[in-house]
């Protein structure tokens, strides 16, 4: 059971307004661990990615109390360690208070953290553009009872849970893009026996995967158009694309002639080396998101929303958030297509996967195409 | 003896979009693959890195812009959904959208080489493309043409019939031979071309190309001097066609004068034309060469301070935007300063002159042609109408608007001179 529903549900609605992207419920392991098995240590109510003006992202993490008794500064100084230790830039302490002094607002402010009270917190979202909450937010994933159904959707199936797992902590707590991207593959080809594209919840898990792969795809897109805009020779391309998918030139050759050594045994060859499976779709997917890196970055939401009105069986993409982004972002939805078709066909998940992602992409493509 | 070569994938597409883009709205009864595929290459081309886009424009601009007819637009964006280069929104059968997922580089042309392998060419297509590969290297006699296909005369014939009306492939007769020469490749200096291969055979023709590819920009004097070019020796006949291509072509290289080295011409291989050059691409690539030719002025006719990386000499100047000052610079960069490419400020005090980039996108592109062109000798994406990448990108209305200008400029007549006007009135009796 999620606690303090109603303010988490609330911050949702203002992340999905103002086009963030939210996951809620975050787990968070220790970094390192010497035990064999680790629990979580504490978790993040709601965790939002807010699209950068040169591409990426930075992280805003909401905290939400009821508890008349917590004490503001005290969660205040509690999240931001939590911000530090994840890398997150600025966060929000939503708080059942009467009263917050104000000196400890402005230290909560020096430390990059916003302390609201729930009675205040309609007018605080309206001073930050969040006039029409509910007609902006317009969202399949704007009810936290889906989110419950979303995260728990392992309980009847354990081969499940490593993609539960990743998808509630690990994603979250991966510092580079690379090794993310790396991750959604490998936990899709992990889990693809175990998909009926028939069951909602597992098609949401599969779409939902799809969208934090696409996270990741637009770092590591917007990393490249760093190192070379729109690069002109394929081959140092291409390189580049292998060599920052493993960690740069060191890792890559380290792990390459492992790698080699491992298909050698095994009586094959492999002349391209390390990469991912379909990597002619890969390289030319991140090179197509090179195009337009801001625009890539809004792939992953329209995939979150896919995800959730397949998990609601809907059968058309019509919410307002998954429109204004199109529209808005002609190429959003575009890549949200490519990326999805890459990630289903290169695991090898049943091809109804991807039959049903794209038919409800490309709709959702020709509306937003007709609608301008 | 036959001597068929086996085209690759790649060079099998990219042959047919040269074909199809010299026979633009000439319609051959003998082709039907070929020029699909032609068709096919040129749209995907356009459509690379491109949003989603409503199918009506798509067809609009094909139609207008790439000469593909009205009725085979449709056919075209079938195949190219069926080897996933887009994909389409559909109501029925009706195409609503079109969202591409173009491949870059050599993997669009090895895909649709494939696809065009898999639907199969008839005979004269089949000996079309080998004798228009062949061209694309070198001119070459007629005869060396005939032994090598070991096609009959009539088949050979009818390609160069068709080729010469397409502007790709075409005779010519030098020193009492014939020789077949591919306009696309060589349109400039064609005569020179053609009287080098009838005096020293293709292969001295071909070797001096490869040569010159591998060293594009060099100084004629430099070639001249030394009788070699990137440690490859030259043969009397092979340096005077070099000289004869800067001295007398239609169009001649870049040439820069300096006090203290005179004046000075770069060779490059010959600029590539139709379907393997779009016109729109073709100022920006004369800028490309002048920037090459003025770092190899630096290399190897400097004055006092030598160039020794040339390319990393061009890339400093892309990513910088200007070049420390120089005393050379004001005579070494003068054409690339015609070119508006970049401006020289020169210290009255020192003498010296900087040289900034005038930062534009046309001069970041020719920036990394020249890149292109020192590295590896040739450039890529010179196919690419910028115009109708322009129009596919805008909205609807806006590509409406160009192509119905469009229109009216190719309706547009010449007006007779006055004096002409008069002698007509006259002669009928008005």
């Amino acid at each position: 059971m999620i606690k303090d529903r109603d303010q988490k549900e609330a911050a949702l609605k203002f992340c999905l307004a103002r086009k963030w992207f939210p996951h809620v419920e975050v787990d968070i392991y220790p970094e390192r661990q010497v035990s064999k098995r680790s629990s979580a240590q504490t978790d993040i109510d709601l965790l939002a990615l807010i699209p950068g003006n040169f591409g990426g992202f930075t992280k805003h993490v909401f905290d939400c109390k009821t508890k008349a008794k917590e004490s503001p500064i005290n969660r205040v100084l509690w999240l931001h360690g939590l911000m530090k230790q994840l890398g997150v830039q600025t966060g929000t302490c939503l708080l059942k208070k009467d009263y917050i002094e104000v000196d400890h607002r402005l230290s909560a402010f020096d430390l990059g953290i916003s302390l609201v009270e729930e009675s205040e917190f309609p007018e605080w979202s309206k001073g930050l553009g969040v006039i029409r909450t509910e007609a902006q937010a317009h969202s399949f994933a704007e009810k936290f009872e889906d989110w419950e159904k979303l995260l728990s959707a392992d309980y009847r199936n354990p081969v499940l849970t490593p993609a539960i797992r990743f998808l509630r902590s690990g994603f979250w707590q991966i510092k580079d893009d690379a090794e993310a991207a790396r991750k959604c593959i490998f936990l899709l080809k992990l889990i693809r026996g175990e998909i009926d594209p028939s069951k909602s919840e597992q098609m949401a898990l599969v779409v939902y995967l799809a969208a934090l792969f696409s996270l990741a795809a637009a770092g590591l897109a917007h990393r490249l158009f760093s190192l070379f805009v729109l690069p002109k020779d394929q081959g140092v391309y291409d390189e580049a694309l292998r060599v920052s998918l493993y960690g740069g030139r060191d890792a890559y050759e380290q792990r390459n002639s492992i790698y080699k050594l491992l298909v050698k045994e095994r009586g094959h060859e492999d002349p391209e080396g390390l990469g991912v499976p379909g990597w002619e779709h890969f390289s030319r997917l991140i090179r197509q998101m090179m195009e337009a890196p801001i625009e890539a970055t809004y792939a992953a939401h329209i995939l979150q929303e896919l995800a959730f009105a397949l998990l609601k069986n809907e059968t058309e993409l019509n919410s307002i958030r998954a429109r204004t982004i199109s529209e808005d972002r002609k190429r959003a939805a575009q890549y949200a297509l490519n990326l999805s078709s890459y990630i289903f066909k290169a695991t090898k998940l049943p091809p109804e996967v991807e039959s049903i992602a794209s038919t409800q992409l490309l709709m959702l493509i020709s509306y937003s195409v007709s609608a301008k | 003896m036959t001597d068929s070569i086996k085209l690759a994938n790649e060079d099998l597409a990219a042959r047919c979009h040269e074909i199809q883009v010299g026979l633009s709205q000439l319609e051959v009864p003998h082709f039907d693959t070929l020029p699909f595929i032609g068709m096919c290459v040129r749209l995907a081309l356009h459509l690379q890195g491109l949003p989603p886009i409503p199918y009506e424009q798509v067809r609009l601009v094909a139609t207008a812009f790439l000469d593909i007819p009205p009725t085979s637009v449709k056919r075209v964006i079938l195949a190219l959904a069926e080897i996933e280069f887009v994909r389409l929104a559909q109501e029925g059968s009706t195409i609503k959208t079109v969202v591409p997922d173009v491949p870059y580089y050599v993997n669009l042309y090895r895909r649709l080489g494939e696809y065009a392998s898999s639907e199969g060419l008839n005979e004269l297509e089949a000996l079309t493309l080998d004798v228009v590969q062949r061209l694309s290297v070198s001119p070459q006699s007629l005869d060396a043409i005939r032994n090598k296909t070991n096609a009959e005369a009539t088949a050979i014939n009818t390609v160069f019939e068709i080729g010469s009306q397409g502007g790709y492939a075409r005779v010519m007769r030098a020193r009492g031979k014939d020789i077949a020469i591919s306009p696309t490749y060589f349109s400039e200096n064609a005569e020179s071309f053609a009287q080098a291969v009838a005096k020293a055979g293709a292969s001295s023709v071909q070797g001096v190309l490869q040569a010159l590819q591998r060293h594009q920009g060099v100084p004629l004097s430099e070639v001249t001097r030394t009788a070699e070019l990137g440690g490859s020796r030259l043969s009397g006949d092979q340096i005077s066609l070099l000289q004869t291509l800067a001295g007398e072509g239609a169009v001649r290289p870049p040439s820069i004068s300096t006090t203290h080295s005179g004046e000075n011409f770069f060779l490059f291989t010959p600029t590539p034309h139709g379907g393997a050059m779009s016109p729109t691409k073709r100022p920006i690539f004369e800028k490309a060469m002048a920037l090459v030719s003025s770092v190899r002025q630096g290399q190897y006719l400097a004055k006092a301070y030598r160039i020794k990386y040339p390319y990393a000499l061009i890339s400093s100047f892309a990513e910088k935007r200007f070049l420390n000052p120089n005393s050379e610079a004001l005579e070494q960069y003068r054409n690339v300063v015609h070119m508006g490419v970049a401006t020289l400020a020169r210290n009255a005090y020192s003498g010296r002159a900087t040289l900034k980039l005038i930062d534009t996108k046309e001069n970041l592109e020719a920036l990394d042609m020249a890149k292109a062109l020192l590295s590896s000798g040739s450039v890529s994406g010179l196919e690419v109408d910028d115009e109708a990448k322009f129009a596919l990108e805008k909205d609807q209305t806006y590509a409406e608007s160009i192509i119905a200008s469009n229109h009216l400029r190719a309706r547009r007549k010449v007006p007779l001179s006055a004096e002409l006007q008069d002698q007509l009135e006259l002669a009928l009796g008005a």
